[in-house]
């Protein structure tokens, strides 16, 4: 363990949204690459795999891990057998054309990228993959307001690091 | 000078700068008032701080963004071919460098900066997460 005190991580963060199928040719080799070395290289050549969701609604991009099955146990108190990984985001430039785009990754096998907007720190950029998950697009119309399209996921997971991959990029060339 | 929120706004103004080489860029109200015109006003805004935290953690930085010309107070079609020149000109350089703007962009009537000389134009805010 290796935790350190200090004020650096306080940062307010916007993210761009990527996402395509799971089995576009190369991503898996990409994935791979990146998983291994997460330079900006590496992660520019995920990116340019996948597709820019957007404009998305800043705060409805939401990723969060939560307790899911439990057992109480006799001495050490609830044991947690498993993860809720979920993800959401919400698309308010909802043309046609990216509704029609979004309802044919429904259902499907796909992996989400989210990039850090700004940069942090030494030009560092926070990214987080999220690979082979299946995704569910829902949408609202309602009067006086946009049209939202919402892409979802959700899987129970054995510990966080299995549902996404977090890390800085250094973006300096 | 250390400061993110400084640094960031000197890097700010040579970017705009070099994207914009026939405007003035004025990082000051004062800097605007004895420039040349037309000019690109960039200022110092606010730097946000994250209230979760004791220490000082600053979380976003605001700039006051606007565009500035000189015009003929007696002449009403000058005034509106700078207000639209100005107002066109703010649009252009917001979606060249992709700013994300925080506020409306709002119209600065009319000042009277020396003896004669009367300046228009267009101002917002423009904001980046530290």
């Amino acid at each position: 363990m290796a935790l350190t005190y200090g004020t650096d991580g306080i940062k307010q963060k916007d993210y761009r949204v990527y996402v395509a199928l799971a089995n576009t040719a190369g991503l898996a080799a990409a994935i791979t690459t990146y998983l291994a070395s997460s330079s900006k290289t590496n992660a520019d050549a995920v990116i340019a795999l996948l597709d820019e969701l957007g404009e998305c609604r800043a705060d409805s991009i939401d990723l969060g891990i939560a307790d899911g099955d439990s057992i109480e146990g006799n001495r050490l108190g609830k044991i947690v057998l498993n993860k809720t990984g979920t993800f959401t985001a919400e698309l308010i430039n909802a043309t046609p054309t990216n509704i029609a785009a979004l309802e044919e990754l429904d259902g499907n096998a796909c992996t989400i990228m989210l990039v850090e907007r700004d940069t942090h720190g030494n030009d560092l950029k926070t990214c987080i993959l999220m690979n082979n998950f299946n995704l569910s697009y829902s949408e609202k119309i309602t009067g006086g307001d946009s049209i939202r399209s919402t892409i979802n996921i959700e899987k129970n997971v054995p510990d966080a690091g299995s549902f996404r991959h977090i890390a800085d990029v250094d973006q300096t060339p | 000078m250390s400061s993110i929120f400084l640094t960031k706004h000197q890097t700010l103004a040579t970017a705009l700068g070099s994207s914009f080489p026939t405007y003035s860029i004025a990082k000051s109200e004062i800097e605007l008032e004895q420039g040349t015109f037309p000019a690109i006003g960039l200022f110092l805004g606010i730097s946000e701080h994250s209230k979760e935290s004791i220490a000082y953690a600053p979380i976003s930085y605001t700039y006051i963004l606007s565009v500035f010309d000189i015009f003929d107070i007696d002449d009403p079609a000058d005034y509106s071919s700078k207000q639209s020149s100005t107002f066109e000109k703010l649009e252009d350089v917001i979606t060249t460098m992709g700013y994300e703007v925080l506020t409306d962009i709002e119209p600065v009537v009319s000042i009277g900066i020396g003896e004669g000389q009367f300046i228009t134009g267009w101002i917002t805010t423009i904001i980046f997460n530290a």
